[in-house]
């Protein structure tokens, strides 16, 4: 696998060269500054963009087509990382040469610059029925989030956590600033986009440089790219200045209980690597505390994890339990934890918790998104591309830096959504 | 031994397989570039096969969700140890699944291969159950049910089924009840670990970064160590079906905000043959595509009605034991869809399709294919899904590639009104 970094007129491009995958994949980044007036517009955008383009000018229309290139992936997302709203643009194609043609790869990226340059939009304003049934859509995509208890209570959790932090903002947006938007206020966010945002296009699979530049001429159609400079995470951990509890009740058979601690670990910090391996050990594996002691040993629950957020210096864990159990599992995390503080580790569960760790990073490596993904997120943060020497990072974690990074854990917020003892 | 090597040049893949003397089958399909390794252990043994003749005791019926529960229960040692632990201290993710028709045991690593080989055949063949075992883990099940029972998703479908089904037991919960799992004790899991996983029940499938006649060699010592009694299991028994639906539509109330509706045909089919099953599949789903795909006009025009949103979704159940399609949306206006979709069954006579559209279909299928083959997790669960009956994955492509018009006419045929059921779960609030 062989990454190389150049650009197009202005346009960064990173290509990974390699033969392990049947498919070529696309991805075209638009980076801005994410904020709470403009997460729901950039979330509406992805939608109306991934719905359908000027040529294709129904989701009939571009489904044949992309059905007619082999199944074609093809996809509009919107991400937020911290203070920054990430839209991109997927298209990933099987390699031509295991079906036979000589032309799918250019057919694909006309189709793609076609979508990036000239979307379902006429006289500045989208075409006003799609954009009416994608604003539906993603209305009762927010609204009905409450269906899903586990999604419900994270959220729920975020906005009593952290209302006024960037991860706290929705990714999918908000009703109400939905309503406000229309045709033309949405067309004008597409070119807010197309001419302010930080690109950056990665390309991956059995495909050569020559081609690649060759094929990827639409990016000079780009105006001069701007850097954005927005910060990618939190500078330190917001401070604890006392515990809250907030349980709400609904009619469930199960409760969702969600604890979220403060790590004053930035992403940059010498421990946050350990910080990686600390939430394997602590509940990210079966032979996890967590799971051996809230699970195997108390029988407290089938489902409980922890996961670090490390752009917002957030540690969280989360269980499903009886109501009746929520204190009892509290006080279990609690005192797994504390043991954490008190030093009484064990080491054959941090050599169990690296090894995991490094052979997650080798699995990212076998797939095409994970590789994407990857590139994506050191790219931002300017860090390592080579996957060789990351993962070194991780080898030189030691017992004692997750010994001391521990100290710099504080419980923030306790959420719990109340089922009954049904 | 006969060890067969195949290469499938056109996708640049390659299958090794053979059966061992104990009966148990290796498919090993090397992935040299990738590093991880992904292994399946599986045994032809789901929630459907609750009842069943064996050779010394005759008809034996068991408490529904017993498949799942002995899955959850064969990860516990003799020696106190935990098998998923004993894998995740090797580096390796380990995992299992129960499905209607088979029990599937797993992990993926990208080092330790060979021990990690060795503790799956390990864990799978050398139950051990206590009372406190079982005891505890009816604790952790009582949890996972109680978590579906909170999923309105999963509500939809059982409901559904339980008016489509009257006998059949593809509309039980494959884990069971609270209630069931209660009557599950140390010897009922015994007698169907001794019935189910016969070396000859099961199958083993490697897909990754191995050598094939290494993994062949580890498995034949494993296996040779251990003794096996001849296979117990005579006939699985399937109960007899109505040929009719049992409610033509239900509703019930959650605490959800839009209204969930599901809708399903029964199909009637005479005989169902594994050699034209992937065609006859297929055929219906060139069909459903045709009626309800992103390129049909009845999705837009749903759309447009506001009958449905982005969860809009059909699929097919095709398999021995049931054969029903599956519509399902989330809707504000939950009796007007299924109306909508009432009427287009009943008249599917009308309804005409296209020779251009079949042979768009087939690239789609092709692409597919195509786009599984860079994971080794879906090789694996593929191959296994095709190799339960007998059918070879790269060469299934070349069957249900000479699928035609007729074909899909034919299905269409099979789609009766008769069989048309709907299950609706409406919001609780005012």
């Amino acid at each position: 696998m062989k990454v190389k970094e150049f650009r197009l007129k202005d346009i960064p491009i990173t290509m990974i060269e390699t033969d392990k995958f049947k498919t070529i994949s696309v991805f075209v980044y638009f980076k801005n500054k994410l904020t709470r007036e403009n997460t729901t517009i950039r979330s509406l955008l992805s939608r109306v963009l991934g719905h359908s383009t000027r040529e294709y000018n129904t989701k009939a229309k571009m489904t044949e087509k992309l059905q007619s290139l082999y199944d074609a992936i093809y996809g509009v997302h919107n991400q937020n990382i911290h203070e920054a709203s990430f839209i991109s643009y997927h298209l990933e194609i099987v390699d031509e040469e295991l079906v036979g043609s000589h032309t799918l790869f250019h057919e694909a990226m006309q189709f793609l610059g076609g979508a990036i340059f000239h979307p379902n939009a006429e006289n500045n304003m989208f075409d006003e029925k799609v954009v009416q049934e994608q604003k539906r859509l993603l209305k009762s995509r927010i609204e009905n989030i409450y269906n899903n208890k586990d999604r419900f209570a994270y959220k729920r959790f975020l906005e009593t956590m952290a209302p006024n932090e960037p991860v706290g903002i929705s990714t999918l947006g908000y009703s109400d600033a939905l309503e406000q938007i229309d045709a033309t206020s949405l067309y004008d966010a597409y070119l807010d986009m197309l001419t302010n945002d930080e690109v950056h296009v990665i390309i991956l699979g059995n495909i050569s440089e020559l081609k690649a530049v060759t094929e990827l001429s639409f990016v000079e159609d780009f105006s001069n790219n701007h850097k954005i400079d927005v910060n990618l995470y939190a500078s330190s951990a917001k401070q604890v200045e006392k515990v809250q509890r907030v349980e709400e009740v609904q009619d469930l058979n199960q409760s969702k209980l969600l604890m979220g601690y403060r790590i004053d670990i930035p992403v940059k910090h010498e421990y946050n690597d350990a910080v990686t391996i600390f939430n394997a050990m602590f509940g990210g594996l079966f032979v996890s505390n967590l799971f051996r002691e809230v699970r195997e040993k108390h029988s407290l629950a089938y489902s409980v994890f922890s996961h670090h957020l490390s752009e917002a210096c957030m540690l969280i864990v989360r269980a499903g339990v009886d109501e009746k159990n929520v204190d009892k599992a509290i006080q279990i995390i609690t005192e797994e934890l504390d043991k954490y503080k008190n030093k009484k580790v064990s080491k054959p569960l941090f050599d169990i918790a690296k090894e995991n760790v490094l052979s997650e990073l080798d699995a990212l490596e076998d797939s095409p998104n994970g590789i994407a993904n990857f590139i994506h997120r050191q790219a931002s943060l300017n860090e390592e591309l080579d996957f060789k020497a990351y993962k070194a990072r991780f080898e030189k974690v030691k017992l004692k830096d997750v010994l001391a990074l521990v100290q710099k854990i504080e419980l923030d917020t306790i959420y719990v959504l109340k089922g009954g003892s049904k | 031994m006969n060890i067969t090597k195949q290469e499938f040049p056109r996708f640049h893949e390659t299958l090794v397989k053979v059966e061992l003397e104990n009966g148990l089958e290796i498919h090993i399909i090397p992935k040299p570039r990738f590093h991880k390794t992904y292994a399946l252990f599986v045994t032809k043994y789901g929630s459907m096969d609750n009842t069943f003749i064996h050779k010394d005791l005759k008809e034996v019926s068991m408490p529904y969700g017993i498949a799942h529960f002995l899955e959850h229960k064969l990860f516990e040692m003799e020696d106190g140890t935990d098998a998923g632990s004993t894998l995740d201290a090797l580096g390796a993710q380990p995992n299992a699944y129960t499905s209607y028709n088979k029990t599937a045991y797993l992990f993926s690593a990208t080092k330790n291969v060979d021990q990690c080989l060795e503790i799956l055949l390990d864990f799978v063949q050398k139950p051990y159950f206590t009372k406190e075992g079982v005891d505890k883990e009816q604790g952790i099940i009582d949890e996972e049910l109680k978590m579906y029972q909170d999923m309105p998703g999963e509500a939809l479908r059982q409901g559904l089924l339980k008016n489509m089904y009257h006998a059949n037991e593809v509309k039980e919960d494959i884990g069971g009840t609270i209630a069931s799992i209660k009557e599950i004790d140390q010897e009922k899991l015994y007698l169907c670990h001794e019935t189910f996983y016969h070396p000859s029940n099961m199958i083993l499938v490697v897909v990754g970064n191995v050598d094939p006649e290494q993994v062949i060699e580890l498995v034949k010592a494993n296996q040779d160590k251990k003794q096996f009694a001849e296979s117990k299991l005579e006939a699985r028994v399937r109960k007899v079906e109505n040929k009719e639906i049992v409610d033509k539509t239900r509703t019930i109330q959650m605490d959800i905000v839009d209204a969930k509706v599901a809708m399903g045909v029964k199909l009637q089919l005479s005989t169902w043959n594994p050699q034209t099953y992937v065609k006859e599949e297929l055929a219906y789903r060139i069909l459903l595509e045709e009626l309800f795909g992103l390129t049909s006009k009845h999705y837009q025009e749903m759309l447009d009605l506001e009958l449905i949103n982005q969860t809009f979704g059909y699929d097919i159940m095709y398999e021995d034991f049931a054969q029903f399609i599956y519509i399902h949306s989330d809707t504000k206006k939950p009796k007007e869809l299924v109306a909508y979709i009432e009427e287009i069954i009943l008249n599917l006579d009308e309804f005409t399709l296209e020779e251009s559209s079949i042979l768009r279909y087939l690239k789609v299928i092709q692409g597919g294919y195509i786009k599984g083959l860079n994971f080794v997790e879906y090789i694996a669960n593929t191959y296994a899904q095709y190799q339960i009956h007998g059918l070879n994955m790269f060469e299934v492509l070349e069957m249900i590639e000479t699928v035609t018009l007729e074909d899909v006419i034919n299905a269409k045929e099979k789609v009766t009104f008769e069989g048309f059921s709907s299950f609706i779960i409406e919001s609780n609030k005012k």
